[in-house]
C-alpha cells in the first residue's frame, strides 16, 4: 500500500467550487451597453465630474454600466467614467481615469518663462530660420531650426534648462 | 541638385512665403522671385521648376518648413505659395479669427479665392461635435495653422 503522504492533522486543501457563467451572462458589449460621447464645458473641474448636478438633466438617458468618454472644450483634459446608476434628475458616476492634455508649448506663454523664439529670415550659413533667445541678456541659445517647434525642442533640451 | 543646395531652396522658398504671406502667381514668376532671393548660387530656373513640382518637395515644405506650395486647378494653373507660420500671441490669433475675408469662397487663412470651384479644394472647418464653425472654409493645408490658433483661443493661451 502506498505510503499515505498527509499526515494526520492535516487535510489537502478543498477546491473551491464555482458556479459558471450562464450563456446569458454575456453578450456584444454593444447590445447592452453604450459608450456616450460628452463634450464638457470649459470650467468643469475633475471633481465637478462626478456631481449628480452635472448629469441632471441627461441622466435619464443614462444605464447602469454606460461609459462616458468626456473631452474637455478647452481641451484641457480628457477623462473616461462609468455610469454607475442614473436615472431622472441624478447620476451616479465613476471616474475611472483622467488624463490631463499637455499645454501648447509653442504658444508664447506656453515658452518657458524668460525666452523668446524668433523668426531672424534666412541669413545663410545657418544663423537665420527660428531662433531662440534670453530675453534679460539677448543671448541667442539656439538658432537656424526651420520650423518653430524644432527651435522650441532645441531649447528645451539645451544645457541650461536641462 | 545636391543636398545642400536643395536644403538652401528650401529655407529660401520659406523665406519668400513669409514674406508675401499667401502668394498667387504663374510659375515663372514664382521661379525668377525664388532665383532673386537666393542670389548668385541659384540654380536654373529649370532645375527649380524640377525641384518644386515633386511632391517629396511639396510634403518636405509643409512638414518642416511651415510652407505649404501647390499648383491650383484654375484656368490658369497659378502657383500658390502660402506660409503657414501662427501667430503664437494670444491677441494676434483672437483678432486673425474674427477675420473674414472678403467672399464667401475664399480660403479663412489664406483669403485667397477659389470663385466658385471649391468643392474639392476649399473644406469647411468643423468643431468638435463635427458641425461647421462660422460658414469657415479652409484649404487642405491651411487647416493646420487655423486650427492651431483655434486650439490657441480655446486654451487660453496655455
Amino acid at each position: 500500500m502506498a505510503k499515505n503522504e498527509v499526515s494526520e492533522g492535516q487535510q489537502a486543501p478543498a477546491v473551491p467550487s464555482i458556479k459558471p457563467l450562464t450563456r446569458s451572462a454575456m453578450t456584444f458589449a454593444d447590445a447592452r451597453f453604450v459608450q456616450w460621447s460628452v463634450i464638457m464645458p470649459r470650467g468643469v473641474s475633475k471633481e465637478q465630474l462626478t456631481l449628480s448636478g452635472l448629469w441632471s438633466v441627461i441622466g435619464d438617458q443614462l444605464h447602469t454600466g454606460d461609459r462616458l468618454t468626456v473631452m474637455a472644450e478647452d481641451r484641457s483634459y480628457y477623462a473616461e467614467c462609468l455610469v454607475l446608476d442614473a436615472g431622472r434628475g441624478f447620476a451616479n458616476i465613476h471616474l475611472l481615469n483622467y488624463y490631463h492634455l499637455p499645454a501648447l508649448l509653442v504658444a508664447q506663454e506656453g515658452l518657458p518663462p524668460g525666452f523668446e523664439i524668433f523668426f531672424a529670415g534666412d541669413l545663410g550659413n545657418g544663423d537665420g530660420g527660428y531662433c531662440a533667445k534670453r530675453v534679460c541678456d539677448g543671448v541667442l541659445m539656439t538658432k537656424g531650426h526651420n520650423n518653430r517647434e524644432a527651435c522650441l525642442a532645441a531649447l528645451l533640451e539645451s544645457a541650461t534648462l536641462r | 541638385m545636391n543636398t545642400e543646395d536643395q536644403a538652401t531652396v528650401l529655407r529660401h522658398v520659406q523665406h519668400v512665403a513669409r514674406h508675401f504671406s499667401a502668394l498667387r502667381c504663374s510659375g515663372e514668376k514664382l521661379i525668377e522671385l525664388l532665383r532673386f532671393d537666393i542670389g548668385h548660387a541659384a540654380p536654373e530656373a529649370d532645375a527649380l521648376s524640377n525641384f518644386l513640382r515633386k511632391e517629396d518637395t511639396q510634403k518636405l515644405l509643409e512638414a518642416e518648413y511651415e510652407t505649404a506650395l501647390w499648383i491650383s486647378c484654375d484656368h490658369v494653373k497659378s502657383w500658390r505659395l502660402i506660409c503657414l507660420a501662427t501667430p503664437t500671441e494670444l491677441q494676434n490669433a483672437t483678432a486673425r479669427l474674427q477675420l473674414r475675408p472678403p467672399s464667401g469662397d475664399s480660403c479663412s487663412w489664406c483669403w485667397q479665392a477659389e470663385r466658385g470651384h471649391i468643392d474639392g479644394i476649399l473644406f469647411p472647418e468643423l468643431n468638435l461635435r463635427g458641425e461647421p464653425i462660422d460658414s469657415r472654409l479652409l484649404h487642405r493645408a491651411c487647416m493646420r495653422p487655423w486650427k492651431l490658433m483655434r486650439n490657441l483661443v480655446e486654451r487660453g493661451g496655455v
